[in-house]
């Protein structure tokens, strides 16, 4: 099995073949990172193909100084923000929207219950807020890295970090209060 | 808050190795401590079992028929630059044959003796003037966007792609 760093030289070589592993390892991560800003599965994939479509045709100023991954999520950044000023959503709309599906949903095992609980959690906090947490929990950057992506001080991003993840504690309480 | 951000930044190993051994201490003496730190703890836990979400199962089919697509239109399309050169150069050419050929044979002959146009205003010499005029503009446009486009090259070439295609 070829390494990133590997399917990256062989993409840049022309191997388009090469670059489907690379968009099958990151999919997840870029396609999460939009959903946290735009709330619309539909709109994020939309989101996050033109981000690997851009990725590709812009493959060879990738020079290594940053983890691939993290140089994706910054192209994500920016076309979700294009994304969002182009249609000016409005988030708490959404909010509303998605919580309203949630609430139908069939009960499953605790497990399953309390990943629930947390995405519902998710989706009440502000999607810049959601978006730190994601890219640090689930996409595994540090803050140096979503200082990077955010074009943000790394400082500002572990301020914004530490009181993202209070609220979402306090809206993970609150909700097992609810329930 | 101040205890909070202490005890997150010991959990996300932020702190030095003195800043650390006082969170320790805090979190062994103080119950207060002890209970926030348990709960973050947990939280931190609970996060870090979260997984990301997933597109759907043909996102990636998709994505490399997005680019396929997007590949093959690419090497078909001009670029607005090269097209405005391609275009500028088309209309300098025909109009610089227009002018030069002879005036009995040209089409300004028989627009004049029509009597649609009267070009008597301009002199010869003005046109010529006006024409290398334009035609010299022309040809630095090309050189300045070359020189661009090389001076370019290293740091990223999609100018460069897109001037070659």
């Amino acid at each position: 099995m070829m390494t990133e760093e590997q399917l990256i030289a062989s993409v840049k070589a022309g191997n388009v073949h090469a670059y489907r592993s690379l968009v099958a390892r990151h999919q997840s991560l870029v396609f999460t990172m939009v959903y946290r800003r735009v709330n619309s599965r539909e709109d994020a994939e939309e989101i996050a193909q033109d981000v690997f479509v851009k990725a590709y045709k812009y493959i060879a100023s990738f020079k290594g100084d940053a983890k691939f991954s993290t140089w994706l999520c910054a192209i994500a950044n920016n076309s979700t923000s294009t994304f969002l000023s182009k249609r000016k959503l409005v988030f708490s709309e959404l909010n509303e929207r998605h919580e309203q599906q949630e609430d139908h949903e069939i009960l499953s095992s605790p497990e399953e219950e309390q990943l629930k609980l947390i995405e519902k959690a998710m989706l009440k906090l502000p999607a810049d807020d959601a978006q730190i947490i994601s890219l640090f929990y689930q996409g595994e950057q540090s803050l140096a890295e979503i200082a990077a992506i955010l074009q943000m001080e790394t400082n500002a991003v572990k301020v914004k970090l530490h009181r993202a993840r209070v609220k979402l504690k306090t809206t993970i309480e609150q909700l097992t209060i609810q329930k | 808050m101040e205890r909070d951000e202490k005890i997150l930044d010991y959990i996300d190993g932020l702190l030095s190795a003195k800043e650390a051994e006082q969170v320790r201490e805090m979190v062994a003496s103080d119950s207060e401590w002890k209970a926030r730190y348990d709960s973050f703890l947990e939280m931190n836990a609970l996060f870090n079992s979260t997984e990301l979400l997933t597109p759907s199962t043909s996102f990636v089919d998709q994505t490399m028929a997005l680019i396929d697509t997007e590949t093959k239109a690419e090497s078909k399309s001009v670029s607005p630059i090269l097209r405005f050169f391609q275009l500028t150069g088309w209309l300098w050419l025909g109009l610089t044959m227009l002018l030069f050929t002879d005036f009995n044979t040209s089409v300004f002959s028989q627009l004049v003796q029509l009597g649609i146009a009267d070009f008597a205003f301009i002199s010869k010499s003005g046109i010529h003037l006006l024409f290398g005029n334009s035609a010299m503009l022309w040809v630095f446009g090309v050189m300045f966007i070359a020189y661009i486009a090389v001076s370019n090259y290293d740091e990223d070439n999609s100018l460069f792609k897109e001037i070659l295609n």
